[in-house]
């Protein structure tokens, strides 16, 4: 003979339901969390790979600069539309207070950003582009750097 | 007893079914996870490789289409004359350089997709004197000077095998003189007040617009004179002349010793484009620039 005094059928629903509410609960609060120190750490990872890349180009524009007369040239670089699939973020070129030549990518949603900054010899003109659709300009009359495109 | 065996029976099915429903659910959770963690993961670094291959790609082609251009136009003057001298007639430069435009887009097309166009544009026009090849003269007759009342000096380019007999003296004179005296130990000069020695057997100077190097068995000497006004360039010459040979360009020149070409593109000036799905390319260039050859 079984013993089933003191056991309700709808009370142990009850508390396997609740028991596996609080630990999927646990589960995903955990899970949050971890998501979102991968989505800064990714998403600062890509602009740092985008920045470095554009710092390049720039270097690589400043030693064109002087092959010949009226230099003129365009790169598109194949940059992603958003950061992490989700966040857009500009590119700015400007002059530091010493004199060279600074990027800032920046994403303002993650309030992230990255900085660099390279000394050319070519004049820049200060300049912000958003993400995705980019080009980085080497301009004649003035011979100058800019992102965005030439005047 | 029938009772209590289907009460069993109903229990036991219907825990079955919650841990079913339990277990379905954490593997959705699970498999959400994946899913976020996949998507932020993504990354530019194939795409941006690729970019960057194409202005090196595009820095390179120039440059080996502007040292390209240098070789044409030297043999565009040696074959004229049998002898490397740096200028080219005005109607046949221009064909040559839009055949060579159109051979290098048929070649780098072949194996990527991309377009390069070269154009004679302009050019500065004036006389070259050098060395006749078949005389034994460094010199033909003594003629001086060898270039007269030159606006500037696009090249100018002297060699020797091994330098052997007196001490030449190369004058430029361009409000002061600027004396070059070759012996076979060294080769001497003066500029702004101040005595400049190359050691070792002279083998060639090459100036582009008065800079440039000498180079001895011994020794490369960095030249650099001051922007030069009208000038002349004069040889004085010794009893024992050396062996060796010169050539000497000069914008808008009053007189030169023969043989010299007169009327010729000195320093040609190409437009260049380069073109490819992410980097366009545009520059005018001269042949010659200060310091550059």
């Amino acid at each position: 003979m079984t013993d089933d005094r003191a056991v309700s059928i709808a009370i142990t629903h009850a508390l396997t339901i609740a028991i596996t509410t609080v630990l999927l609960s646990g589960l995903l609060i955990s899970s949050g969390a971890l998501l979102e120190s991968q989505e800064q750490r990714v998403s600062n990872q890509q602009l740092s790979e985008i920045g470095s890349d554009v710092l390049s180009y720039l270097h690589d524009f400043d030693r064109m600069s002087s092959s010949g007369e009226d230099v003129q040239s365009t790169v598109t670089p194949n940059y992603p539309d958003r950061i992490v699939d989700s966040y857009a973020y500009t590119i700015e070129l400007r002059e530091t207070a010493n004199g060279y030549a600074g990027i800032e990518i920046r994403t303002h949603r993650l309030d992230q950003s990255v900085q660099y900054e390279i000394a050319l010899e070519t004049d820049i003109q200060e300049s912000t582009v958003r993400g995705g659709d980019v080009e980085i300009n080497l301009c004649k009359d003035p011979q100058e750097i800019t992102v965005g495109g030439c005047d | 007893m029938v009772r209590s065996r289907s009460a069993a029976g109903s229990r036991s099915g219907e825990r079955g079914q919650l841990i079913l429903i339990a277990a379905i659910v954490v593997a959705a959770a699970i498999l959400g996870g994946v899913v976020l963690l996949n998507t932020i993961h993504s990354s530019p670094d194939v795409s941006a490789q690729t970019d960057a291959q194409s202005v090196s790609d595009a820095d390179r082609t120039t440059a080996g289409i502007h040292s390209d251009l240098g070789d044409l136009f030297m043999a565009s003057g040696t074959d004229e004359t049998g002898f490397p001298v740096p200028y080219a007639d005005e109607d046949e430069f221009g064909d040559e350089v839009d055949e060579y435009s159109e051979q290098y887009t048929e070649l780098i097309s072949t194996n990527r997709s991309a377009i390069a166009s070269v154009e004679l544009v302009d050019w500065t026009e004036g006389t070259v004197a050098y060395s006749n090849e078949s005389s034994d003269e460094f010199v033909d007759n003594e003629q001086n000077p060898i270039i007269e009342d030159a606006d500037a000096l696009p090249r100018l380019h002297m060699s020797f095998e091994d330098y052997e007999g007196g001490d030449l003296t190369v004058v430029i004179s361009s409000g002061t003189n600027i004396e070059f005296e070759f012996t076979e130990n060294h080769v001497e000069y003066d500029v702004q007040a101040t005595n400049i020695v190359c050691d070792g057997n002279p083998r060639e100077v090459d100036l582009v617009y008065g800079a440039g190097y000498i180079e001895t068995d011994e020794s490369y000497c960095v030249v650099e004179l001051p922007d030069l006004g009208s000038t002349d360039v004069n040889f004085d010459l010794p009893n024992d002349e050396p062996d060796g040979q010169y050539a000497v360009s000069g914008e808008n020149v009053g007189d030169c010793a023969d043989p010299c070409e007169t009327g010729e593109i000195v320093n040609p000036e190409f437009e260049l484009i380069y073109q490819d799905p992410s980097v366009s390319f545009e520059s005018e260039l001269k042949l010659f620039k200060r310091g550059e050859r």
